[in-house]
């Protein structure tokens, strides 16, 4: 009798470990339901299926930097510079597009991303400089040649195309949230399906051990840097698309947000762990988040505020979970 | 073939400093006013707040560690000290804004340890608590600048007045630097400092309360960054809730440029000193000059990444001349 108390004991136990465990590993999923309930109690209204599109897309532009920063994380590093290449691709794209044309603006773009992201990645790669360092220096010279290209005044981008791209919809769900949902598919994809992305997951998890396997570990942190100044010019050209201008201020604050979404989708810091997809999910509870903030009509600055506990709150459970094991 | 190594190491060993020597030549060439005792006297003033922030970034870089979250200490800081004069009067308000500075150090401290010290983990904590703060002091402000001479007539003596020719800020910061200098190059605590930035495991091994050290240099950094918040808003006599903004940055960068290695370990508050003095001239040289803010960014981006370009370079030349065994 007394053994079987025990046994039933143990079973409580372990199936409240599983749920513990279970909330743990998919704890952006948690989150995200949890306020998901809560709005259902405060704002029923709230459930439409306009406002889960457009929910989707207030998260695609920052969601499409969410996926390569996922993978710069899972390879072990991080990237500061983001918040100043968004916000200078939109300008670029902005101020090229009525002198010469789409494709050109989009070209060059794209190349500023790449040489931000080759210089990035080369410093940190091959010199091996601490690449918050690097990133650092880059963010604060790069938001500089911004201001002086633009002098700090927003460029208006109004061309019949790129509005189209940035405003339609099909279904109700916008374009830019296809590209997005691709974007994070092919992210995916990547790291899961290719020699490459296995390659990431043992520079991020053991540099050493890659090395000796006979990884290219300093092309591989390059590319990681060139894929975020890539996917940070695709992001700010998204962002210009949508409204229609480029400033030095769009996205500027993405970095915080794109690595809070990442870390909440289970992403570790130290590297060689994550999933692009459960960024996606991590972003969905910042999207949401806004939203309810907007929809409550509560300070921005709150916002901001629960942004950064959360960040710290994941961290510390991360960590303490991590090192029990 | 050695005097080849030793001038690469002379070079990235003094590169730095010949840098902004050419920069100040330059400057004083192009306007006489830049080398006049006037405005070396301004510069002493102007950089005192920002010498004192890179004091306690100094123990935390030699710590192993960074905290970019000093710019929000010093909004919050400079803000509460504002906002506690007409209760306890102006002397116990700035203590108790230097008092909160050292608790949201403590804060700092007890998250970064609990996430594992690492640098990375160091980086991202502090930068969500720069977020926390930053928001935190403009929910407090409701966003409006606090005017310190509004309560107190003597807000401002701290950051105008002088004794005799030096400016009273310059006298805190210079005695906040021997005071920082004897507690971590003279003291056991400073040499735990060192050994945790060094090899974090190993002091722990040791027998060294690594957590509660590495607490403590978050807390000296936090009430550190007080003292230079209470300087900086005396000077321009109110406290903004964004004052701070983007504050992280320049102190980060003056304590490399002096050659205190990020990654723990090495580094000294002499060099912290030189490397506060360097920036003060370089940003005044820069104003004198007349290069606005804009492109300023451009060179200040620049000058870290040199600074630390070199700092690579000296290691790698001093690993040369000692392999090669003289």
């Amino acid at each position: 009798m007394e053994n079987k108390t025990v046994q039933t004991g143990v079973q409580i136990r372990s199936k409240a470990a599983l749920v513990g465990r279970f909330c743990k590993s998919n704890l952006a999923l948690v989150c995200f339901f949890l306020l998901l309930a809560f709005m259902a109690i405060v704002a029923p209204k709230y459930f439409s299926y306009n406002t889960f599109c457009s929910l989707f897309t207030s998260i695609s532009a920052f969601g499409v930097i969410a996926c390569a920063m996922t993978i710069s994380l899972i390879g072990g590093e991080f990237d500061l510079s983001v918040g100043a290449t968004i916000p200078f691709s939109t300008l670029l794209f902005s101020y090229f597009l009525p002198r010469v044309g789409l494709a050109g603006a989009i070209g060059i773009s794209l190349l500023m991303g790449l040489v931000v992201g080759a210089i990035n990645g080369a410093l940190v790669g091959y010199v091996k400089i601490n690449g918050f360092i690097v990133t650092l220096a880059m963010l604060i010279s790069l938001s500089g040649i911004m201001l002086v290209f633009c002098q700090g005044l927003p460029i208006g981008a109004r061309n019949p195309v790129t509005r189209r791209f940035g405003t339609g919809k099909v279904l109700g769900i916008s374009y830019i949230t296809f590209v997005y949902l691709f974007l994070a598919g092919l992210s995916e994809f990547i790291l899961r399906k290719t020699r490459y992305g296995r390659s990431v997951y043992a520079v991020g998890g053991n540099y050493e051990a890659a090395q000796n396997a006979g990884i290219n570990v300093r092309l591989v942190k390059m590319s990681l840097f060139m894929l975020l100044g890539l996917f940070s010019v695709i992001s700010g050209i998204m962002m210009a698309c949508r409204l229609q201008a480029g400033s030095a201020l769009y996205g500027s604050d993405a970095c915080m947000q794109v690595v809070c979404a990442a870390v909440l989708g289970g992403t570790s810091i130290s590297g060689g762990k994550g999933s692009a997809l459960r960024t996606i999910i991590g972003m969905l509870v910042l999207g949401v988040l806004t939203q309810m903030f907007s929809y409550l009509s509560v300070i921005s600055y709150l916002r901001q505020l629960v942004q950064g506990i959360v960040v710290i709150i994941v961290l510390v459970m991360d960590a303490t979970i991590n090192r029990k094991k | 073939m050695l005097n080849t190594k030793r001038f690469k190491l002379l070079v990235s060993k003094y590169g730095m400093i010949i840098a902004m020597f050419l920069i100040i030549v330059v400057a004083a060439i192009a306007n006489h006013a830049f080398l006049t005792a006037g405005n070396l006297l301004n510069i002493l003033r102007q950089t005192a707040a920002l010498g004192l922030m890179c004091l306690g970034q100094t123990f935390v870089i030699v710590s192993g560690g960074v905290d970019l979250s000093v710019g929000s200490i010093l909004s919050l800081v400079g803000v509460t000290s504002v906002m506690f004069i007409p209760y306890v009067g102006l002397f116990m308000a700035l203590v108790l804004g230097v008092v909160i500075g050292a608790l949201a150090g403590t804060v700092n401290g007890v998250l970064v340890t609990k996430t594992g010290g690492t640098m990375g983990n160091a980086f991202i904590i502090t930068y969500g608590m720069q977020t926390v703060l930053g928001a935190s002091t403009l929910m407090l402000t409701g966003g409006n600048i606090q005017y310190g001479y509004k309560y107190s007539e003597y807000y401002k003596v701290i950051g105008q007045d002088s004794i005799g020719i030096v400016p009273i800020s310059v006298i805190i910061f210079a005695v906040f630097a021997v005071v920082a200098h004897l507690l971590l190059m003279r003291s056991e605590f400073g040499r735990s400092v060192f050994c945790i930035g060094l090899n974090d495991e190993a002091s722990r091994l040791a027998g060294l309360r690594t957590g509660r050290i590495r607490t403590l240099v978050y807390t000296i950094c936090g009430a550190l960054t007080g003292v230079g918040a209470v300087c900086l808003c005396s000077r321009v006599t109110s406290a903004s809730p964004v004052q701070g903004v983007g504050y992280e940055l320049n102190v980060v960068a003056a304590v490399l440029l002096g050659g205190t290695r990020l990654g723990g370990g090495a580094g000294s508050i002499a060099k912290t000193v030189i490397g506060v003095f360097l920036w003060g001239m370089m940003t005044n040289a820069l104003n004198i000059v007349g290069i606005t803010a804009y492109p300023q960014k451009i060179v200040k981006g620049a000058i870290i990444l040199l600074a630390v370009l070199l700092d690579i370079g000296r290691t790698k030349a001093e690993n040369e001349i000692l392999a090669a065994g003289v």
